[in-house]
């Protein structure tokens, strides 16, 4: 690609900043979110289809008027996904701090 | 002239004014691929959902609800979680790591062309399947507003549009084309959600309970809210799961929404863009289920579909007497007769019922829109896979300039569009969803564990890449081919391949790259680890 971009950087800067503990934190910080957050997206999503499977009878049953267990555990999911969202983005903007100053750290290094 | 013509003619010169504009800036790659990656988050996230939500969502699933209930919602709410997989693992690495496609990210720290190669191919191939569904969108739309208008002229004129937009305005046109789409589909939504809830006094449970009593549901289900209608017995249940897979990892693999992270200046831009492309997305999501009970309701299922009336109906009785009492019954009473049920169909009529000629022609102008910019993002996204991998590699070894890549993303425009239009002429009558449902698991099996592993696992190895986008992309289509909807006697049982084809397609890139060795891969893991966390390296 003949795309520009921002401070290309040598073997040696990029072996510096992978060792840093800074950048070590940062990417632990990161995993401890973003993983949990993703295996509890996709597991509460399919817990949908897969107890359908399993208890079909049960997830038929009106709870609530004629709304079954299963449509109210998708209205449910909307609610999760809100919450998912608003969390995500509190943890993320404190990442993006920690970050922004790993790259201050760093462009102080390489010049 | 009707309200229906002035609403679609004044959206139509809203496109050629946008494209007119954005054309000035589309002479460089950066410009016709990426908008200069000037675009805003918030903008971006409002062109995110354009993308998103495509014909499948505002005609397919509202029509699904309307007709099959809790299993019609299941789409929505699948492609809804499928959202937080996108933002919290791909959107901020991916605009980090790559420049304009796919490929870049997936071939990041691979030596050689042909993992790039795949990665194209993959996306190309998804990129087709969505443009199809789309594209009889098109046929329907447009059928709906003026009547009479053969399916096949209605998707080649409107896919004419479609071609000059993307040719022209590239990606900088395509992307203001999906916000005022947006913002013309909030509005749609707003006005149907509103004239359903005043149907019932305002009520949210006036309706709930009006749906609840419905009967005469497909495969003998009693109640709307409850599964089965559609995905019906046990292999039902398990084509239910395995859609669902498909779903809820396929939206991180679609070619043409992983395009749009490139268009913002950063990759924290990348992660609002999506955070605010989500909100959209799940309140559209709630409008649509309040208009697809409406349809459910004041409509009826059974009536959802094309309206056939004079001598056209009289026409259909006569070609088909087995059905003859049931129709002639329908054309006394209703004066018009429904011959084949179709889901797509459901907002359309819904609107015509309950907000006269001015919010149908209203209501049918955004669904226009809505697939016209969603074929437009998926063309151009379709031509930078073309030109800047396929053509950029094979064709032309690594050798080509700028200005050449940009003529060939134009030309290859043209052909996808030009294909897409020729497929959909002959596919029309399937169900939107249903066909997008494909593409997602397409997605999900070929691109989403390429994209994963290589960002996040460094033992990743060339082969096992290769292997692994190769065997999800061939056993998806293996069992789609074999399945119900292709197969008089299906050899495999259910109609979504996801169940089997992404976890096989995990397996396949996690075991090869365990027996297989890659120096320079592992080599370039802590850089593309360093660039995808701080962006510094990126793509400016």
């Amino acid at each position: 690609m003949t795309e520009s971009a921002t401070t290309p950087l040598s073997d040696d800067d990029v072996a510096r900043i992978a060792a840093s503990d800074q950048f070590i934190t940062l990417r632990r910080r990161r995993a401890a979110f973003l993983i949990p957050a993703t295996i509890f997206t996709i597991v509460s999503f399919l817990f949908l289809p897969c107890s359908i499977l399993l208890a079909p009878h049960a997830m038929a049953t009106p709870l609530i008027g004629p709304m079954t267990a299963a449509f109210l555990f998708a209205l449910g999911l909307i609610l999760v996904s809100w919450l998912l969202l608003a969390y995500s983005v509190r943890i993320c903007a404190r990442l993006d701090v920690e970050t922004a100053e790993l790259v201050r750290t760093a462009r102080k290094q390489l010049r | 002239m009707s309200p229906t013509i002035v609403f679609v003619l004044f959206f139509l010169a809203l496109v050629f004014v946008i494209a007119a504009a954005a054309s000035a800036s589309t002479k460089d790659l950066r410009g016709y691929f990426a908008a200069h990656r000037r675009i805003s988050g918030f903008q971006n996230g409002l062109a995110i959902a354009g993308d998103y939500l495509s014909a499948a969502s505002f005609l397919g699933a509202t029509g699904l609800i309307a007709i099959f209930g809790f299993d019609g919602f299941y789409y929505a709410i699948g492609w809804l979680m499928a959202y937080l997989c996108l933002l919290l693992l791909l959107a901020e690495p991916i605009r980090n790591i790559g420049h304009f496609t796919i490929a870049d990210v997936v071939g990041f720290r691979m030596h050689g062309d042909a993992v790039r190669i795949i990665s194209s191919v993959s996306s190309l191939i998804i990129i087709v399947l969505y443009l199809v569904a789309q594209m009889v969108g098109i046929g329907i739309i447009v059928r709906s507003l003026i009547p009479g208008l053969q399916p096949a002229v209605a998707i080649v004129s409107v896919g004419a549009i479609m071609l000059a937009l993307v040719v022209f305005g590239g990606m900088l046109a395509t992307t203001w084309v999906q916000i005022v789409k947006v913002a013309m589909l909030f509005l749609s939504s707003l006005i149907l959600a509103w004239l359903v809830l005043a149907h019932f006094g305002f009520s949210p449970w006036a309706l709930i309970q009006a749906a609840g009593t419905l009967h005469a549901l497909p495969h003998a289900v009693t109640n709307l809210f409850a599964a089965g209608s559609y995905f019906h017995g046990p292999v039902g249940a398990w084509d239910r799961l395995s859609l669902g897979i498909g779903l809820v990892l396929g939206a991180a693999g679609l070619p043409h929404l992983l395009l749009r992270l490139y268009t913002v200046p950063t990759g924290r831009d990348a992660r609002i863009s999506v955070a605010w492309g989500m909100i959209c997305v799940s309140i559209f999501y709630v409008l649509l289920l309040i208009i697809g009970l409406g349809a459910a309701t004041i409509v009826g299922g059974n009536l959802i579909g094309a309206h056939l009336s004079d001598t056209d109906a009289i026409r259909y009785i006569v070609a088909h007497p087995q059905h003859a009492q049931m129709l002639n019954a329908q054309l006394s009473s209703l004066g018009y007769i429904v011959p084949h049920r179709d889901a797509n169909y459901a907002v359309p009529i819904l609107a015509s019922l309950l907000g006269g000629r001015l919010v149908f022609a209203f209501v049918a102008a955004t669904a226009l829109a809505t697939v016209l910019s969603v074929t437009a993002g998926l063309t151009i996204s379709g031509a930078s896979s073309f030109a800047l991998d396929l053509w950029h590699l094979i064709c032309r070894r690594n050798d080509c300039s700028e200005r050449e890549r940009v003529t060939v993303g134009r030309i290859a425009a043209l052909l996808i569009g030009s294909i897409a239009i020729a497929v959909a002429v002959n596919f029309h009558g399937h169900n939107i969803a249903v066909i997008v449902g494909l593409a997602f698991s397409v997605a999900a099996s070929a691109n989403f564990p390429a994209l994963v592993l290589s960002l996040y696992w460094r033992r990743l190895t060339r082969a096992g890449l290769i292997v692994g986008m190769s065997l999800g992309l061939l056993t998806c289509f293996t069992l789609v081919l074999a399945g119900p909807d292709f197969s008089k006697t299906p050899l495999f049982p259910l109609v979504n391949p996801g169940i089997i084809s992404v976890p096989l397609a995990f397996l396949a890139t996690i075991v090869v790259s365990l027996f297989t060795k890659d120096d320079e891969t592992d080599k370039k893991f802590d850089r593309l680890a360093v660039q995808a966390s701080t962006g510094i390296g990126a793509a400016e």
